[in-house]
């Protein structure tokens, strides 16, 4: 059943519990901060062939995919996308609205700053902290820090200049 | 005393994610039955995830 634009239904959408169906990091916390005060927090899904320790700390409109598995003392936030297959290893911290992609792996004690994007079957090494608005192209290998506001390819991962996305934006 | 029937369930924006989304909470035993977004959509639509289920 079509129920309108978001903000059209919010009458009927109090009828139902909601999920955030939106993969972009940015338009997903938008629709979330219109949606909170009048419906409160969305649920989480969570695919049932998913491994997720007890222990894991999660907010709410969490999305894990199937295979994905999330070790012990993870903590992810709100609107967080643990997409197919992606790992997630013991006391990482996943900050809200962040999208770690198909494949993506982050080892123990990675930090991943809010609405960043890690690419599919990137990697990130044990201990690194990642800052917020980051975008980590697939298949990147991330072996140290990355500040916020930045894009980072490659092996190991080179911070992009301005010059270059915007050539990739353009493509 | 507090029903424990879940409520259905609606998604908020309808393309390619939002697919996966629907399969993952029909896999979870949710019942997804409406969503919102900027048009209806004919192709692909909610019925049609949910009956290939």
């Amino acid at each position: 059943m079509y129920l309108g634009t978001e903000m059209q239904a919010l009458d009927e959408l109090e009828e139902f519990d909601y999920f955030i169906g939106v993969g972009h990091n940015g338009i997903r916390r938008k629709v979330y901060n219109a949606l909170f005060d009048r419906l409160g927090n969305p649920i989480n899904a969570i695919h049932p062939s998913a491994v997720v320790s007890a222990s894991v700390e999660m907010k709410y409109g969490t999305m894990i995919s199937a295979n994905a598995t999330i070790n012990p003392l993870v903590t992810l936030g709100t609107g967080v996308i643990c997409n197919t297959s992606s790992s997630i290893d013991h006391e990482c911290v996943v900050d809200d609205f962040a999208h770690i992609g198909p494949g993506a792996v982050l080892c123990g004690n990675v930090k991943v700053g809010a609405n960043t994007f890690v690419g599919a079957n990137a990697v990130v090494k044990q201990g690194v902290t990642i800052g917020q608005n980051v975008t980590i192209g697939a298949g990147t290998v991330v072996i140290r820090d990355i500040p916020d506001n930045v894009m980072v390819v490659g092996n190991p991962q080179r911070v992009l200049v301005k010059e270059e996305v915007q050539k990739l934006a353009a493509a | 005393m507090k029903s424990k029937l879940k409520k259905p369930v609606a998604v908020v924006g309808y393309s390619g994610h939002s697919y996966v989304i629907i399969d993952i909470l029909l896999n979870a035993g949710r019942m997804v039955t409406a969503y919102c977004d900027s048009s209806e959509k004919r192709e692909k639509s909610l019925s049609f995830i949910v009956s290939r289920h």
